[in-house]
């Protein structure tokens, strides 16, 4: 990140440096599900990924005054945190590589019925198993897309390659990931 | 998927599967957001990236220090098969052909690795090179030749050069008309039609 504004930045209406709890709450209305998602698509257990998310917002408060809004939008911003804290926890260990199906319980589910749920939670453990049996980069790829809900040019900013290659690494990772499902 | 396709047109062949994630989501407890807010505004520090055991500090420390000591004692080892320092003002002798006995040459050297080699002319008369003379001639550790115009080839030999005890080393000058020296080499004295190689 460059140096830090000379004033405050708008994104999505939030004041971006100020190190302050406010903007911190604002941040999280904004962006805390797609950090949370970014670390349930990893396979990270919901307690787990709740500290994590925790860590990753008290990483970007203590960075807020690097951050740059002409380089990347703040949820971009917020997910290589995301990344790093990921990475940081998975070398020392206070991560468990897989999720159980069973731990499922921060599932967000509209179907009405037990019997559909039953179901919906049935094909989400069997997605998520796939996603278990993809390697390190296709699930990192699928994480952020799917479950940090970035664009193709984020992506690509995320993890430094051009756009044309984000979509051929994502058309790889979706057909291992039907593979992985049938 | 092509670059015609966009962010969320993917290939029908994906489709169960992109459907599926793109409809996958989880929802945080309710009370995240106000705890995170609550820990920043008491100034709480994240944990920042995992700090190494002790135990691996350690490891770390003495593989250091073991690789230290084994570059030391390799370097050691290195510089004491190098041979003997050597250190040898040779004079008078006619080593640029211009017909008076009055050139001579220094040698610093440890064993047979060279380090400078002189040629002096002795102007002062002193038969050691001192700072009267006239050097004609200065190499480093590797011999090289300076000029290409009909030179003319100058050997004394021998003498115990490198230190190593038998007297079995000469000095190779090629020097031009003007007596400008060109050349200036050590070598050990082979066998009939064994090559000595320069030093």
């Amino acid at each position: 990140m460059s140096a830090p504004p000379q004033n405050p930045v708008q994104d999505n209406g939030l004041d971006v440096p100020h190190v302050q709890a406010e903007p911190c709450a604002a941040w999280y209305a904004a962006h805390g599900r797609a950090v949370y998602n970014y670390f349930r698509f990893q396979l990270v257990p919901p307690d787990d990924a709740e500290d994590f998310t925790a860590e990753t917002f008290l990483r970007a408060v203590r960075a807020a005054d690097r951050y740059d809004a002409s380089r990347a939008g703040v949820q971009t911003w917020l997910l290589t945190i995301a990344r790093n804290v990921l990475i940081d926890e998975r070398r020392s260990a206070r991560v468990r590589r897989q999720v159980g199906i069973d731990e499922l319980r921060d599932l967000a589910m509209d179907e009405p019925s037990p019997e559909e749920r039953m179901l919906r939670r049935e094909e989400v453990g069997a997605a998520m198993t796939a996603m278990g049996g993809l390697n390190t980069e296709d699930r990192e790829l699928l994480s952020l897309r799917f479950g940090g809900d970035l664009e193709i040019a984020e992506l690509a900013q995320v993890l430094d390659v051009p756009p044309g290659t984000v979509r051929t690494r994502l058309w790889r990772a979706l057909e291992r990931l039907r593979e992985q499902m049938t | 998927m092509t670059g015609e396709h966009t962010d969320r047109d993917f290939d029908p062949h994906f489709v169960g599967a992109e459907r599926l994630l793109v409809g996958l989501s989880f929802n945080p407890r309710d009370s995240l957001g106000p705890e995170i807010a609550g820990r920043v505004r008491r100034g709480e520090e994240p944990r920042g990236r995992p700090k190494a055991s002790r135990a691996a500090v350690l490891r770390s420390v003495l593989g250091v220090a073991a690789s230290v000591m084994m570059m030391v004692s390799a370097g050691i080892l290195t510089w004491k098969s190098m041979g003997p320092p050597v250190l040898i003002d040779s004079c008078c002798q006619d080593l640029d052909g211009g017909g008076t006995a009055d050139d001579g040459f220094v040698l610093e050297a440890r064993g047979r690795h060279i380090s400078r080699l002189r040629l002096y002319e002795d102007r002062d008369g002193s038969g050691t090179l001192s700072s009267a003379d006239l050097v004609r001639f200065v190499r480093g550790r590797v011999p090289a030749i300076a000029g290409e115009r009909d030179a003319r080839t100058t050997r004394i030999c021998c003498a115990d050069l490198d230190g190593e005890g038998p007297a079995d080393d000469g000095v190779l000058i090629m020097s031009e008309a003007d007596e400008s020296v060109v050349l200036a080499a050590v070598y050990e004295q082979h066998p009939r039609g064994v090559a000595a190689p320069l030093r």
